[in-house]
């Protein structure tokens, strides 16, 4: 047996504590490789996209880079850490500090070189279909091509290989200073009883607490100031949950006699004390690394998914074009024609108003304020347009001021009268806010409904130039229409129409940006998760030699194995569920000052993808939970 | 009245194609209620196993054991877990005491096991520690209590639910002379007091003086059998002499050298 072949059976026949290591290892090489393919990719090289993308997937391969980085790190110190004894035993026969370095060096490099190859061949495997969906996202007609560019396999071999070595070496330095007794103690040193304090648990309860009452209570505002302090709350709280708030309440479950002292409890809860203790920090890690994952693809997915209730939000008519001026007006005859034309061509089930507003000024105020006003008659027909309900006006003094719905939710002061003017016509108003029907931009100012005999007094003193022109048209389930509509859109000449608005045009830009974020935030998300159920899954192993050595004792005392999995897989799944629904609980939170934010409920999409982390986690935790098992079930 | 009944035990390892190597071989043994028997025989002899096979852990591959009547290889492994439980008690040589329990949690969990109320298992603990002079240490945690407080301890969580007998596996094995006369005068007083019928592996002849009845064994088969008579000093050279038969390994001996 030479050195080399030893350090070889060293990972065969650790193959399964290198299992899941070697797996997540896999897994961020592949997602790397496949990004890498992409952006190395000779037909989005040509693309016009390309810088804007090209970008993007740096970036993410950056992340992804950095967090393999510390990821690694962390696995290989805590798997060496786990093996302490071995290498004790090996010093002890004499093997000198050089070669237990060279040792340890060979072994990661021999297991680092298996996931490069996997994780490259996995990502030749899937890139295929990813191309597929990216194309898919931007839109490239047809699908790109399947084409792995030699520099995507270089850039990601390369730069993993140098981050094992590094990682390596890293290590072998974290070891250095371990005499032969330190390595033969391990982890063998007693523990102290877990402390905590009252005062700092409560504080850790508050600070989440407030954080969760400022999230729920946000609004489109409040939330870009809120973040920040919500930030700061919920981080340091959720620390001082694990670091304190947990071992309180197990002291107060402790106190309990009848429940500590029932059966298995005991172990259960007593081993649960210290677990916790010892893993404050990384359940915290994992709290914090899952909550973020959550959080964002849920937000991503949310505004995703609910794109097309946020373009019927905001704006209420499918199609409508505004102009003002003389000639502005007239030409607008072609244009509207020229649409009418395009959606019959097609099919296209239609209706459409012509209808006409004046320009007047508020008198009162102090910059030149001017308001459009339109008839009550053509704002029934715009309501009926929309099919949404019709307010009426209690007398003809009242006039409805129209809120677009970006503004619905927040409090304004709208005054008791408003006096407005046209040319030589004065009215004073009781203003009444209710939602828009028609649609607002940039060009509209206050849009405000009065009765059809002032609007006709206001008709008679008005100007030729102080005249606007809207109409609206309602496409027939405009959803399916998306794409035509941008088509007309994109023919209407800018010099006549002043404002042209859509829902598909909004719908389609809103998913456009959507799509690209989901894309890379759910991968980034995919991989922060893996990473903390990974990160869980070694300091489990860790902890199970002196696990199954207590086992063994209880064994033979008279636990049955039944009891033995039952006080494991309760412990384990405390270990697994406590962080998970944790960050469920914020990431809930953040979803619902979203809700605050978004028109539609994203309570359906928000419990789809917490399901499938629910999901992909439950089985993570049956696989680890059954490798513990069959352990246990070895040695008994 | 026969507590524990072994006939014709025999314990085969290596079955599998490989060499077979008979750790005990056709042993017969029996203790009656009351009794404190010891195994005492060289390395390798198969006392370890005898004890393991005796006290359930392991199973036999020839010959029956009952223990109050109950032939224990019917049971399944589950039950047998749970007859463990209720009926037998054990002590160790590194006295495996939870450290993430107290001592009285220690010794209270065979009955917290059992579902045993939290009033009733208190007044057992109370009884059994302060037979063995640990009620102060109740609290502490059991690395921060000596060497021969913590076998006592594991002494305490042996009895506590009034086992049918007990096994003790080298129970002096880690301790310093003072402490082993401390655990031994223990046992003995137990033994003696409430009747608490004991089977004890022991390589410590002064440790196996305290006992009645010695049984040796060498390569799997009994050997030798020593009953104590009026005096524990003359069953000492007794033991002495056996052992020097056995002609053990020399780490067996060491004792002699006093």
């Amino acid at each position: 047996m030479t050195f080399r072949q030893f350090a070889f059976n060293n990972v065969k026949r650790n193959a399964r504590q290198y299992m899941s290591y070697f797996f997540s290892c896999m897994f961020s090489v592949a997602v790397f490789f496949i990004y890498a393919v992409i952006m190395y990719h000779h037909e989005i090289d040509g693309h016009e996209f390309r810088a804007n993308v090209q970008r993007g997937i740096m970036a993410v391969e950056m992340i992804i880079f950095a967090f393999s980085f510390l990821f690694v790190l962390y696995s290989t110190g805590a798997f060496i850490r786990s093996r302490k004894k071995e290498y004790g035993l090996l010093m002890t026969l004499g093997i000198s500090k050089r070669q237990l370095n060279w040792l340890l060096i060979l072994e990661n490099t021999i297991i680092g070189v298996i996931s490069i190859a996997a994780g490259v061949l996995v990502g030749i495997l899937f890139s295929n279909i990813f191309i597929m969906v990216f194309s898919q996202i931007l839109g490239i007609e047809g699908t790109l091509g399947f084409y792995i560019a030699p520099k995507a396999v270089l850039l990601t071999v390369v730069s993993y290989f140098i981050m094992f070595e590094l990682n390596s070496l890293l290590v072998v330095w974290i070891l250095r200073t371990n005499s032969i007794i330190d390595l033969f103690r391990g982890a063998k040193a007693p523990k102290q009883v877990p402390r905590f304090s009252w005062v700092l648990s409560i504080i850790g309860a508050g600070l989440v607490l407030s954080a969760y009452y400022l999230a729920a209570t946000a609004d489109l505002i409040t939330i870009f100031n809120r973040m920040f302090i919500i930030l700061l709350l919920i981080i340091p709280g959720t620390y001082l949950l694990y670091t304190q708030f947990s071992i309180a309440l197990i002291s107060i479950i402790k106190n309990r006699k009848k429940l500590y002292f029932h059966k298995t409890n005991l172990l259960t809860i007593s081993e649960l004390h210290y677990k916790l203790k010892d893993n404050a920090r990384l359940l915290f890690f994992v709290t914090i690394l899952s909550a973020v994952s959550f959080t964002a693809s849920g937000v991503l997915y949310g505004a995703y998914e609910s794109a097309q209730n946020e373009a019927n939000a905001y704006i209420p008519h499918d199609l409508s074009l505004l102009t003002d001026g003389e000639g502005n007006i007239t030409g607008m005859d072609q244009e509207i024609s020229n649409i009418i034309t395009s959606l019959e061509k097609e099919n296209v089930d239609f209706s459409v108003i012509d209808t006409t507003g004046i320009k007047a000024d508020i008198v009162d105020s102090e910059e030149e304020e001017s308001v459009d006003l339109w008839a009550y008659s053509d704002y029934a027909e715009f309501a009926r347009l929309n099919h949404s309900s019709i307010h009426p006006l209690q007398n003809d003094n009242q006039a409805f001021v129209l809120l677009p719905y970006l503004l619905t939710n927040i409090e304004r002061a709208i005054p008791e009268t408003l006096t407005i003017r046209t040319g030589d016509h004065e009215e004073t108003l009781q203003p009444v806010p209710i939602e828009a029907v028609m649609n607002t931009n940039v060009r509209t100012r206050y849009t405000i409904i009065v009765a059809d005999t002032i609007y006709q007094q206001f008709t008679n003193a008005a100007d030729k130039h102080e005249l606007y022109r809207y109409s609206a048209f309602s496409i027939s389930n405009w959803p399916q229409h998306t794409e035509l509509v941008k088509e007309i859109t994109d023919e209407i000449d800018d010099n006549i129409i002043l404002s042209t608005d859509s829902k598909a045009d909004f719908y389609l830009a809103l998913k456009t940006t959507l799509s690209y974020t989901l894309f890379f935030g759910l991968f980034i998300s995919v991989l922060f998760f893996l990473a903390a159920g990974s990160i869980l899954y070694f300091k489990m192993y860790q902890g199970l030699d002196k696990d199954i050595e207590q086992y063994k004792s209880l064994y033979r005392i008279g636990l049955t194995l039944k009891e033995m999995k039952q006080i494991a897989t309760k412990q384990i799944a405390f270990l697994f569920f406590i962080p998970f629904g944790l960050a469920v609980l914020h990431a809930s939170f953040a979803f619902r000052a979203l809700q605050n934010m978004l028109a539609s409920s994203i309570i359906l999409p928000s419990i789809t993808l917490i399901s499938g982390y629910l999901v992909i986690y439950s089985i993570y935790f049956f696989f680890i939970r059954s490798l513990y098992i069959a352990k246990l079930k070895k040695v008994m | 009245m026969t507590i524990l009944e072994a006939k014709n035990v025999s314990k085969v390892y290596g079955t599998r194609r490989g060499i077979e190597h008979k750790a005990i071989d056709n042993i017969s043994l029996s203790v009656t209620k009351g009794e404190f028997v010891g195994v005492m025989g060289p390395s390798g002899s198969g006392k370890t196993t005898l004890l393991n096979v005796l006290s359930t852990i392991d199973r036999i591959s020839a010959g029956t054991i009952e223990i109050n009547n109950q032939d224990i290889a019917k049971l399944s492994k589950e039950k047998l877990a749970k007859f463990r439980r209720k009926q037998l008690g054990f002590i160790f040589q590194d006295f495996n005491l939870l450290d993430t329990l107290t001592i009285a949690e220690n010794i209270m969990l065979p009955l917290t096991l059992d579902g045993w109320k939290v009033k009733d298992m208190e007044q057992r603990l109370a009884k059994v520690s302060k037979q063995l002079e640990i009620d102060t240490i109740l609290r502490r945690r059991s690395f921060e209590v000596s060497g021969g407080q913590m076998q006592r301890a594991a002494i305490a969580r042996a009895i506590i639910h009034d086992p049918s007998i007990i096994f003790a596996d080298e129970p002096t094995g880690n301790l310093d002379s003072k402490a082993s006369k401390q655990v031994m005068e223990a046992l003995s007083h137990l033994n003696k007091e409430k009747e608490a019928t004991t089977l004890m592996v022991t390589h410590d002849p002064f440790a196996a003086s305290f006992c009645e009845r010695i049984v040796f064994i060498k390569d799997g088969k009994l050997f030798n059998q020593l009953d104590k008579g009026d005096s524990r000093q003359a069953f000492f050279q007794e033991i002495l002499n056996v052992q020097s038969m056995l002609g053990g390994d020399t780490d067996d001996l060491q004792t002699v050298r006093l």
